[in-house]
């Protein structure tokens, strides 16, 4: 019998690398000889958007298109450390780091700009970026800003639970239905609403395919993804044994942005990576509960465990009702 | 991996090159290929023939349908005739791998590769297929049913080749279904698969052969069903006691497996599918009439 149900799954994460550990970003910018704004930060592009989001924010500090920004990144030769790509860090550190760089550069150009005005004598001329580097090899002046930003956190005191282990955190929500065939336990995940804060949405389309990401990799460890370790040795050691969903396992995903600007993020943004697969599993685990009334406590739940469960709990009714 | 190719031109050629010893036939590749790759077959020459036209040949006439053993699963749902009068075997070609390996895989391959959890199989084998194999000795029939010998064991000899498959068309009142359980909706491997064909007097089931997959060594005749159901009326409650019956039967053949306190319970689903959708065309009006509605 296919039996449906609906849960929900609320989560809150704490981003970077937290407990007082130095989650520190530097970053680098320059005017060149053709009026670019070159980034240099060592931030990793691993698909999941930085180099958008980093660029964003440079052409959106320094009022210039996406165009004139040139990002150098994942060359330790020449860009700074801006930590690993993890912790969800790079959106909101690396971000803030650009940012502040970036607001350096913009002073020494503002400047530059405004001697060359005075001593042209021409104080309403507007001038081109490529200009502006001309006037600063005339004033022997090098277009060049570094800064840094380290989040702030605290060790938590272990004996009050005071303190700022993480900042900052992202909270999500995410509901679904699904669809439980209580004889051959297969599960069928029908629909899915994923409400995730995102601080500010730099870029919506991207958090959007984060979204479906998180929450595609969120069911696949729920339901799909089982290494079957025998005594240290991995048995499903290939993509025939080791599940994962396909386009036809998925269902529509509705996702749904929130918006509540991070005070200290690069223009109110905070991480997501890791947050958006969160909330999958508790809500498809609850959905089971809302169906067929088992509580799952082993991953994946998998068809056989939960034929398993709902014999067991059969049985236990039938002996409650005698 | 050094291996010699042939890829001869007709099927005369094919057959004469099998004459020499300890090749071994390549059509898809898509079970060899990786076998080769794992260095579990190490044949010392290859006979490729995948393009062979006598082999691609997909023939339907009236009383009879006749697949030749190179014609790829991607042929099978491509084809109208098959799509109208036996859409269960679409259905089936459909279920098989993705659509890189439907484009490649053939029948042939299929049943000659004889994994317990092959998909043509089951139903192949409840359509009563046989198999026309073609040797320089000449040419042999057998059913496919006596065909499969053991877990990836056929009764081919050495130098013959799989030439094609051919089973009865469907008569008025029969009707053929076949349902699968994997652990996803796609690319998936059977964890259990049956064929059901049904013939109907009335609401009286006249005659019906059920196979199962993935049970066992290979696909099995479900004969303790299939005597049950034989003269019983079409409802739901013979086909819900039928399939209790199948249940049982499972648990006592795979006895202490890891698999039985599952295989044992959502045997019972796959079955009823593949009866309701072998009987669709009668509508399932029966099942209703009698009550019940969790179907």
């Amino acid at each position: 019998m296919k039996k449906r149900g609906k849960g929900i799954g609320a989560t809150f994460y704490g981003t970077g690398y937290g407990n007082g550990f130095p989650d520190v970003s530097n970053c680098e910018v320059e005017l060149n000889c053709q009026g670019k704004i070159v980034v240099y930060t060592g931030a990793t592009e691993v698909g999941q958007g930085a180099k958008t989001v980093l660029s964003q924010i440079a052409a959106e500090v320094m009022g210039v298109d996406l165009d004139s920004i040139v990002l150098v990144c994942e060359d330790t030769c020449c860009t700074p450390d801006a930590g690993t790509a993890a912790a969800s860090r790079q959106t909101y550190n690396t971000g803030n780091g650009v940012r502040l760089a970036c607001i350096k550069l913009k002073e020494m150009i503002k400047k530059v700009e405004e001697n060359h005005k005075r001593v042209k004598g021409l104080p309403d001329e507007i001038l081109t970026m490529k200009e502006i580097y001309e006037a600063s090899r005339a004033q022997a002046i090098i277009l060049k800003a570094r800064d840094s930003f380290t989040a702030c956190t605290s060790t938590m005191d272990e004996e009050n639970g005071q303190g700022s282990p993480y900042w900052p955190y992202t909270f999500s929500c995410y509901a679904v239905e699904v669809e439980v065939d209580t004889e051959t336990g297969r599960i069928e995940v029908l629909n899915a609403y994923c409400a995730q804060d995102v601080g500010k949405a730099i870029n919506p389309v991207l958090i959007e395919g984060q979204i479906e990401g998180g929450f595609a990799m969120g069911m696949s460890w729920t339901l799909y993804e089982d290494l079957n370790l025998n005594q240290g040795i991995i048995k499903n050691n290939n993509f025939s044994k080791y599940i994962i969903p396909t386009s036809m396992d998925m269902p529509d995903i509705c996702s749904i942005i929130v918006e509540d600007e991070e005070s200290t993020g690069p223009y109110g943004a905070k991480g997501i990576g890791e947050p958006v697969m969160l909330a999958a599993m508790p809500a498809i685990l609850n959905a089971i509960h809302d169906a067929v009334g088992i509580r799952v406590t082993k991953l994946p739940a998998s068809p056989d465990y939960i034929v398993k469960k709902i014999q067991e709990l059969d049985k236990s009714n039938l002996i409650e009702r005698k | 991996m050094n291996i010699k190719l042939y890829k001869p031109s007709t099927l005369n050629e094919a057959v004469e090159l099998m004459g020499y010893n300890d090749g071994r036939i390549i059509a898809g590749g898509t079970d060899l290929i990786i076998e080769l790759r794992n260095r579990n077959e190490k044949p010392s020459y290859l006979v490729d023939i995948s393009s062979l036209s006598e082999l691609k040949e997909l023939r339907i006439e009236k009383e009879m349908i006749s697949i030749g053993s190179a014609v790829t699963f991607t042929d099978i749902i491509e084809n109208k005739y098959i799509k109208e009068k036996l859409p269960c075997f679409t259905d089936m070609a459909m279920m098989i791998g993705a659509v890189q390996i439907q484009n490649r895989a053939t029948i042939g391959g299929n049943i000659c590769n004889a994994a317990p959890a092959a998909d043509s199989i089951p139903l192949l084998m409840s359509l009563g297929a046989k198999c026309i194999i073609i040797s320089q000795r000449g040419i042999r029939e057998v059913l496919l049913a006596n065909f499969i010998n053991d877990k990836g064991k056929v009764r081919l000899n050495s130098d013959e080749i799989l030439k094609l498959i051919e089973f009865g068309s469907l008569g008025e009142n029969e009707g053929c279904g076949f349902s699968k359980l994997g652990k996803r909706n796609a690319m998936s491997i059977s964890t259990i698969s049956c064929a059901v064909k049904i013939r109907l007097d009335e609401d009286i089931i006249d005659n019906i052969c059920i196979y199962t997959g993935s049970l066992g060594i290979k696909a099995t005749k479900e004969e303790k069903v299939e005597s049950f159901l034989k003269g019983v009326i079409y409802n739901k409650q013979n086909i819900d006691k039928a399939a209790d019956l199948l249940s049982q039967e499972v648990s006592e053949r795979l006895g202490t497996r890891a698999s039985m306190p599952y295989k044992r319970v959502a045997v019972k689903t796959v079955f009823k599918e593949a009866c309701y959708s072998a009987a669709e065309k009668y509508g399932n009006d029966q099942l209703y009439m009698s009550g019940g509605s969790d179907i």
